[in-house]
Formats: C-alpha cells, sequence, structure tokens
C-alpha cells in the first residue's frame, strides 16, 4: 500500500540533555493516507511532530516532505514548505486577540492577496466544514475546548494544505467532541485529498480511522501495521498498549529502587 | 574547589551564550524592510506601548519638576541665586531625569506588559502555531513591539521634560515667587540644543532600544510556564532598571565627562 511517500522519516535520532528520546526511529508516512503515531504518554510524540514540522533539529537523521530534507532548508525554504502543511495543536493555539473568524482568515490574508470578498466565503466554507459557522463572531476566550480544537482546525486546513498534522485530537474532549473530531478528521482527509499524522493515544478512535498505525515506545518504532494487524499483534508490549491493560511490559512503576528498601529508608534518603 | 571554578566557567558560558542568543534574536527580528502589515502592527504597538504609558509619565513627570524646583529653590535661595532656577530645572530634567526616569517607568509599565504578553503567547503555542502557518514570529509579533518601544520612549521623554518644566515652573514661579522672566531667560540663556536636548535624546534613544530587547527577547526566551513568566517579567523590570541607571553613568561619563 505504501506507492509513494509523503513524508519519510529516516533514521531519526533526538535527545534532550542526556535523555535520549529517539533512537533511530523510520517512518513512511503515504500520500493521501490518514497514518496514526501512537504510544503511552511521555515517548515523544509531540516531540516528533515538531521535528517532522521543523520546529526542532534532531541529532541524526533525516526528515523529507515531499522529498525535501526539512533540516536542510534555509528559514526562508522551510517557512514556505509549511504553507503546505497545517498542523492542529493539543490546545488549539488560537491567536487570542483575534475573533474566530479573524483566526481563520489569518493564514489566508498574510500568505495570499485575495480580495476581501473572497476571503470571506473561504473562511465561511471552512467554519461551516467544522460546523462553526454561528460561532464566527466569538473571541477565543468564549469557546468550550472541543469548538476551539474545531476552530483550530478551520484554521489549519485554511490554505488548503496537503498535510495535516494533528496533535492529540481527542485528548480532553466529551465523547460528543470526540465523535466529532474522528468524523472531521476522516471527512476532511477524503473531501480534500490530504495526508494526515495523526499523534493520539486515544486507541478506539484513532484506530477507527487511521489506515496504518506506527507504535513508538522507549524511543523506537515498536510496531507498525494496519489496525487489524495491530489489534492481533502477538508482542506482549503491544497488545498492553492496544488493549489498554494497566501493567504489563510496559511498567505502571516509574523506575525506583526497591519498596521494602525505600519504606524502611535504609538508605537514608530524603 | 574543582567544582566551584567549573559551576563558575559554565554560567560564564550560558550567560555569554544568552547573550549571543539575543543578539541574534534582535538581528533577525530588526532588520528588514516593513510591510504595509507592518506598519498597521507598529501602530497598533505605539497604542499600547506608548499612547497608555503617557499617563504615568506625564504626571510622574509633573512630580519631578514640582520636586526639583522645591529643592532647587531652597539651596539656590541661600546663595541669592534663585533666579537660575529655570536652569537649574531644565538642565537636570534634559540631561539626567528625563531620560532615566521615563525609561524607568517605561520598563515597569511597558516592559513588563511585553514581556508578559510574548511569553503568554509562547506558553499557549500562540507563536508555534504562527511558526507552522509560516509565519515568522520575529517578524510577526516581536518586530512591531521592539520598533514601537524604540520609537515611543524617545517621544514619552520629550512629554517628560516638557511637563517637567512647566512642574518647575508652577512652583518655582506661581507658588514660591520667583521672577518668571527670569525663569525663562536663565534656561533659554543656558540651555544648548545640541549638547543638552541632544545629548538627552541620544540617551533616551539608547535606553528605548534596551529597555524593549530586554522585554521582547525575555518573552521570547523564557520557560513557558506560569512560574516561568513571572520570572522573567521579574527580569525585565531588574535587568532593564539596571542597564538604564549603568549605561546613563556610561553616557552621561562620555558626553558630559569632559574627556572631547
Amino acid at each position: 500500500m505504501i506507492d509513494s511517500p509523503f513524508v519519510e522519516v529516516e533514521n531519526l535520532r533526538f535527545s534532550r540533555g542526556d535523555k535520549s528520546i529517539f533512537d533511530g526511529v523510520g517512518m513512511q508516512v503515504p500520500r493521501g493516507r490518514i497514518t496514526a503515531i501512537m504510544g503511552p504518554s511521555g515517548t515523544g510524540k509531540t516531540t516528533l511532530l515538531k521535528l517532522i514540522g521543523g520546529q526542532l533539529t534532531p541529532d541524526a537523521g533525516r526528515v523529507l516532505i515531499a522529498g525535501q530534507d526539512v533540516h536542510a532548508l534555509s528559514r526562508k525554504a522551510l517557512f514556505s514548505l509549511r504553507r503546505r502543511m497545517g498542523m492542529l495543536f493539543q490546545s488549539g493555539a488560537l491567536f487570542s486577540d483575534l475573533s474566530v473568524f479573524e483566526n481563520v482568515a489569518f493564514p489566508l490574508r498574510v500568505h495570499t492577496d485575495l480580495p476581501q470578498a473572497m476571503i470571506r466565503d473561504l473562511v465561511l466554507m471552512k467554519l461551516q466544514a467544522v460546523g462553526l459557522r454561528g460561532a464566527r463572531e466569538l473571541m477565543p476566550a468564549e469557546l468550550s475546548g472541543g469548538m476551539a480544537r474545531r476552530v483550530a482546525l478551520a484554521r489549519a486546513i485554511a490554505l488548503d494544505p496537503d498535510l495535516v498534522l494533528y496533535d492529540e485530537p481527542f485528548v480532553g474532549q466529551d465523547p460528543i467532541s470526540k465523535g466529532v473530531l474522528v468524523q472531521l478528521i476522516k471527512r476532511l482527509n477524503e473531501a480534500l485529498g490530504l495526508t494526515s499524522i495523526v499523534v493520539s493515544h486515544d486507541i478506539q478512535e484513532t484506530l477507527s480511522i487511521a489506515d496504518y498505525v506506527y507504535v513508538i515506545a522507549d524511543g523506537r518504532v515498536m510496531a507498525h501495521g494496519t489496525p487489524d494487524s495491530l489489534d492481533i499483534d502477538e508482542d506482549p508490549r503491544v497488545s498492553q498498549f492496544v488493549h489498554g491493560e494497566p501493567d504489563g511490559p510496559v511498567p505502571f512503576h516509574y523506575p525506583a529502587p526497591d519498596y521494602l528498601h525505600d519504606i524502611l529508608n535504609l538508605e537514608g534518603r530524603p | 574547589m574543582i567544582g566551584r571554578i567549573v559551576r563558575l566557567g559554565r554560567s560564564g558560558c550560558d550567560v555569554l551564550e544568552a547573550l549571543g542568543r539575543a543578539g541574534l534574536f534582535l538581528a533577525q527580528s530588526s532588520v528588514g524592510m516593513p510591510s504595509r502589515e507592518g506598519c498597521y502592527l507598529w501602530l497598533r504597538q505605539m497604542h499600547f506601548v506608548g499612547v497608555l504609558s503617557l499617563a504615568i509619565v506625564l504626571v510622574s513627570g509633573l512630580f519631578i519638576g514640582m520636586v526639583l524646583a522645591l529643592q532647587g529653590y531652597t539651596i539656590l535661595v541661600d546663595f541669592g541665586a534663585e533666579q537660575a532656577l529655570g536652569q537649574m530645572v531644565a538642565l537636570s530634567l534634559l540631561r539626567e531625569l528625563s531620560p532615566v526616569v521615563a525609561a524607568l517607568l517605561f520598563a515597569g509599565r511597558a516592559g513588563s506588559a511585553l514581556t508578559a504578553e510574548i511569553g503568554l503567547m509562547k506558553a499557549t503555542e500562540q507563536l508555534t502555531s504562527m511558526e507552522m502557518i509560516g509565519v515568522d514570529p520575529l517578524r510577526r509579533v516581536v518586530a512591531p513591539r521592539l520598533w514601537a518601544g524604540f520609537v515611543a520612549l524617545p517621544v514619552l521623554t520629550v512629554g517628560f521634560s516638557v511637563v517637567g518644566v512647566y512642574g518647575g515652573y508652577l512652583v518655582g514661579v506661581e507658588w514660591l515667587g520667583v521672577f518668571e522672566g527670569s525663569y525663562w531667560s536663565s534656561m533659554q540663556s543656558s540651555v544648548d540644543f545640541l549638547a543638552d536636548v541632544g545629548n538627552g535624546m541620544v540617551k533616551s534613544l539608547v535606553f528605548a532600544l534596551v529597555v524593549t530587547w530586554i522585554a521582547v527577547f525575555q518573552g521570547y526566551d523564557l520557560v513557558p510556564t506560569s512560574e516561568g513568566i513571572s520570572r522573567a517579567t521579574t527580569r525585565t523590570v531588574v535587568y532593564s532598571s539596571l542597564a538604564v541607571l549603568g549605561l546613563d553613568f556610561v553616557l552621561t561619563a562620555v558626553m558630559f565627562g569632559g574627556f572631547s
């Protein structure tokens, strides 16, 4: 199924201070599909998106988007590549001094010379797609979390990008808005022919829309495959994650000295 | 002992690195042709940074001028030289007090606000999302604020001086009874436009650059947590006050210290 990958990640290494986050991650994101990157919290999924978007620079390895090495580009070329990408942030990251309408219009205003009337039409179309045309006059502070994320989604697709990066789109949403977002991501992907990368640890929602899934843990790709193949994966770590078991190879406890030892404080720690 | 030397060296390196980052930051955000959009953003910031600081700066100017006249009068009158009050008020304001006090007030009123605003934009990922939209936040967010501060403070300083001289007039002439003609004529005969007004404005321009630079850099470079924002705002006020006072000494030494 991988014909011409739109995004390629090759042998990516990245560390923060002494802590290694990625140790040789490789993945291929096919054009026009939804690719999910999953893994337990704290495995650096958001960091991976930032590496793909060129906000962070890896210690080694490459990220290719449409054949261009993201980290070898000049600042100017990187910014023009980013016009072809949309990113949905976990917090929405709407500009708090602009209204909903102006937030969605922002990418259009800065990157195009379209007349006012056309910008209005485009913004209303995007807002209609996420069901918030009626909320255009509101300020970001007046929106609920789910609405803010939908506005952010409208803004992310305002320039009709080729690639959309979703950072934890389902986190902290009530079941209804979760369902709405799942629908939206799927529908937009089909209607606009987008390539989507969804970073998430919400298994049900993500597996229901993803075409291909990468599971990362401990700085590596632990498993990858279609949602169906992951469901029956025999690897205990994969199965623990996919089926949401609290303890297993991925330990419940953060690394700590022996419990009895610690309780009796034999080492005189604070 | 070795450990201490290592720590000293490391903190020295950290300071140098931060200075380098700040320098690059200034170069990247301030160089470049302004666009029409940029002019509009700059005007908006002129309102926030300049117009909204007007009240505090002018009121402070009035009081400083009044105090100067009061203090100056009690000293000058002992020598029978209260006719020179206008000269004293004008020179102290133009050469020292206006640039310095206006810059300190500006750091507290506008600088801290700039740091907090940019910091909060960073903490809520607005800066990152702007980058991902393909807009450079250095040019869109930082540059208009930097230029607004650079222009606003010298203008505020002029206002400070004008109101201060008038405050001196109120106390000296209207209240203490110094002859009005001598108040103005002593000022007119002793104030040199280039040496006094000009040098004061040079000081003000330097302070404007330093204070605004510190403020926007602290906002852009902070750790995006609530504690990080509070620390950065404090640092803005502390660093810019120290920088203003320290630079004032250096500039005064060069301008009025008789080196030339």
